[in-house]
């Protein structure tokens, strides 16, 4: 318990110092908080008044406490572009980009974990050769390319899924909510599928060399020579003990998941946070591009953490701090 | 001589280790005689891309009339050769950072393990992405912001393979003799390290190559004027092109699997020639 606690007090400076990088990216980059608010006939002094009232003529330690502050309070600023609480455009698609991980998610579990296990368990025969193929090609593919082959095959070429955006207006229009629900999963299959086939690759690498590593490890022969059949040791003792570090991965994939969504959301132009980083980044818009950059941030420290959590929950021996 | 034995039987490396030694020289010789021939970047806009029939080329033109097939050499070039340099200068960092943490251990190590723990927490490419917008997206500083915000990755590889490697007898022997630690360094870590670096040394280089790719081909790696592979894959995400004009996107596209596939087997070899010697 002591040890969980200490861990999770390690979040307070990994937060603190990714938020003054993330500050320091901010100062660097040119246009402030003002420059999109005010018209260009607005004369110097005025600006300067302005300037003085915003707190942004202080020097940068006090204005990193004010940044720091409104973040505290969910205040990230205004989009100059959309001359919106980023906030506000942030809340917007945060729905859309949080459904589209969720069923990349199950997806790639579903996927991963019965592949991963039949290459484990029956290690050198065709079938794992099969799947480790797979795995090759996988890694070998960037994000986009495979973003590319789907398209053209599922959206352009057989013409079973619709190739941009994540729900249709007339259905938003006239539907009823199930229909809108139904026409928001049918549209995120294809981008999440493709995420999900690039993001298996690590899992069931992990769990094959996890589950062939244990196959004869003392417990598992010792079993075997109690008599235990073959088929339940796999099952009780193999699996179980693979299992263990690939849910204590399942932390450390969140900040995978999100890096992946960037491509993704772009090449299907699905409007999520990713394709609102890409178009303020396009736009010039730092405001908005530092927050969700320091939300992706405290997002895979907080998964980082969480793993480290299970880890020690699962085997006290570990030490982690 | 280890691993030439380890690759004898492994099919896929062999046949990539052959496409790799086609491909590269013949892209890295190609590269400087198509650039004193032809003049690649020269424009003559065509409104339209034009078949390679149509043309009379290999690979036809795209719609600012350049020679894809000439266009391509230089591509695959650049692009090899960006991805080797931000790997080459985010494993020379790494290395230093990761030696120096694993040698020596004890405090120094706890605190700069901390330090890269949060540092790779960071979205690195997105941070990457912002950095290029705001400098310029310049060769250099493609190569500069890449490698500052990775070597974190291969500090944590290489720190791990050295913290194991400074119980082993034979550095403790020579500890006792009292020979100065950057000698061993020198003498024994290193030579000891040559695997596990080069085996992900390759398999980062390929990782790297789609990296590129990606950012380029959605407009945020490099620009225009520096033709990449992702550079010219940027019309691949244009529908229209995708349906009606193949040669503007098929050969880039292959080109990078295929070397990536080759790269990637060829690490993944490495990468077992190096356990099994562990072992």
């Amino acid at each position: 318990m002591k040890m969980i606690l200490k861990r999770v007090l390690i979040l307070i400076p990994q937060l603190i110092i990714i938020s003054i990088i993330t500050f320091t990216l901010g100062a660097m980059m040119p246009g402030d908080a003002l420059s999109g608010m005010i018209e260009s006939g607005v004369c110097e002094e005025a600006r300067q008044k302005q300037r003085e009232l915003l707190g942004l003529n202080k020097p940068l330690p006090a204005r990193y406490v004010d940044w720091a502050g409104g973040i505290m309070r969910g205040d990230f600023g205004q989009s100059f572009t959309h001359r919106r609480a980023v906030s506000e455009l942030i809340r917007e698609r945060a729905a859309n980009s949080f459904a589209l991980a969720l069923l990349t998610l199950i997806l790639t579990y579903s996927i991963a974990l019965p592949l991963g296990v039949l290459a484990g368990r029956f290690s050198g025969t065709l079938i794992d050769k099969g799947i480790l193929l797979y795995v090759f090609i996988a890694l070998a593919m960037p994000t986009m390319v495979l973003g590319i082959f789907m398209l053209m095959t599922f959206a352009f070429g057989l013409g079973w899924f619709p190739p941009r955006g994540s729900v249709d207006a007339i259905i938003v229009a006239e539907g009823s909510l199930g229909e809108i629900l139904l026409n928001r999963l049918y549209r995120l299959i294809l981008p999440a599928s493709t995420a999900a086939l690039v993001s298996t690759v690590g899992i069931i690498f992990m769990l094959r060399a996890n589950i062939i590593e244990r196959k004869n490890a003392d417990f598992a022969v010792f079993a075997r020579a109690k008599g235990v059949p073959e088929g339940t040791v796999f099952r009780r003792h193999i699996l179980r003990n693979s299992l263990i570090p690939v849910a204590a991965g399942l932390g450390f994939a969140i900040s995978g998941l999100l890096t992946g969504q960037l491509f993704i959301e772009q090449i299907f132009h699905y409007p999520g946070m990713g394709s609102l980083f890409f178009s303020a980044v396009r736009a010039q818009d730092f405001a908005v591009a530092n927050a969700i950059i320091i939300i992706f941030a405290s997002l895979s420290a907080l998964g980082m953490m969480l793993s480290d959590i299970f880890v020690m929950l699962a085997d006290p021996r570990v030490r982690v701090v | 001589m280890q691993f030439l034995n380890e690759i004898k039987h492994d099919k896929f490396a062999i046949i990539s280790a052959i496409t790799l030694a086609i491909i590269l020289p013949g892209v890295f010789i190609g590269a400087p005689i198509v650039a004193r021939f032809y003049d690649v970047m020269r424009v003559e806009p065509t409104v339209l891309p034009i078949s390679p029939a149509m043309s009379g080329t290999i690979l036809g033109l795209d719609e600012m009339g350049r020679n894809q097939l000439h266009l391509l050499i230089i591509a695959a070039r650049n692009s090899f050769f960006l991805a080797f340099c931000v790997t080459f200068f985010s494993f020379a960092l790494g290395l230093c950072v990761g030696i120096f943490s694993g040698f020596y251990g004890g405090k120094v190590d706890h605190v700069i393990m901390r330090v890269t723990d949060t540092w790779s927490m960071l979205p690195f490419l997105m941070v990457v992405v912002v950095l290029l917008s705001v400098f310029g997206k310049t060769v250099f500083n493609f190569i500069l912001f890449f490698s500052l915000f990775t070597w974190v990755f291969r500090a944590r590889l290489i720190r791990a393979a050295a913290l194991s490697l400074r119980e082993s007898e034979f550095i403790a022997a020579s500890k006792t003799l009292g020979t100065p630690n950057i000698v061993i360094i020198f003498r024994e870590l290193l030579p000891n390290l040559t695997d596990v670096v080069v085996a992900n040394f390759v398999l980062t280089l390929a990782a790297n190559i789609g990296i590129e790719t990606g950012l380029s081909l959605l407009g945020f790696g490099l620009g225009y004027d520096f033709p990449s592979l992702g550079v010219m894959l940027q019309n691949a995400v244009n529908p229209f092109y995708l349906q009606y004009f193949w040669w503007t996107w098929v050969p880039p596209l292959a080109l990078v699997v295929i070397m990536m596939l080759c790269i990637n087997f060829l690490g993944n070899a490495l990468q077992r020639t190096s356990r099994s010697q562990a072992h």
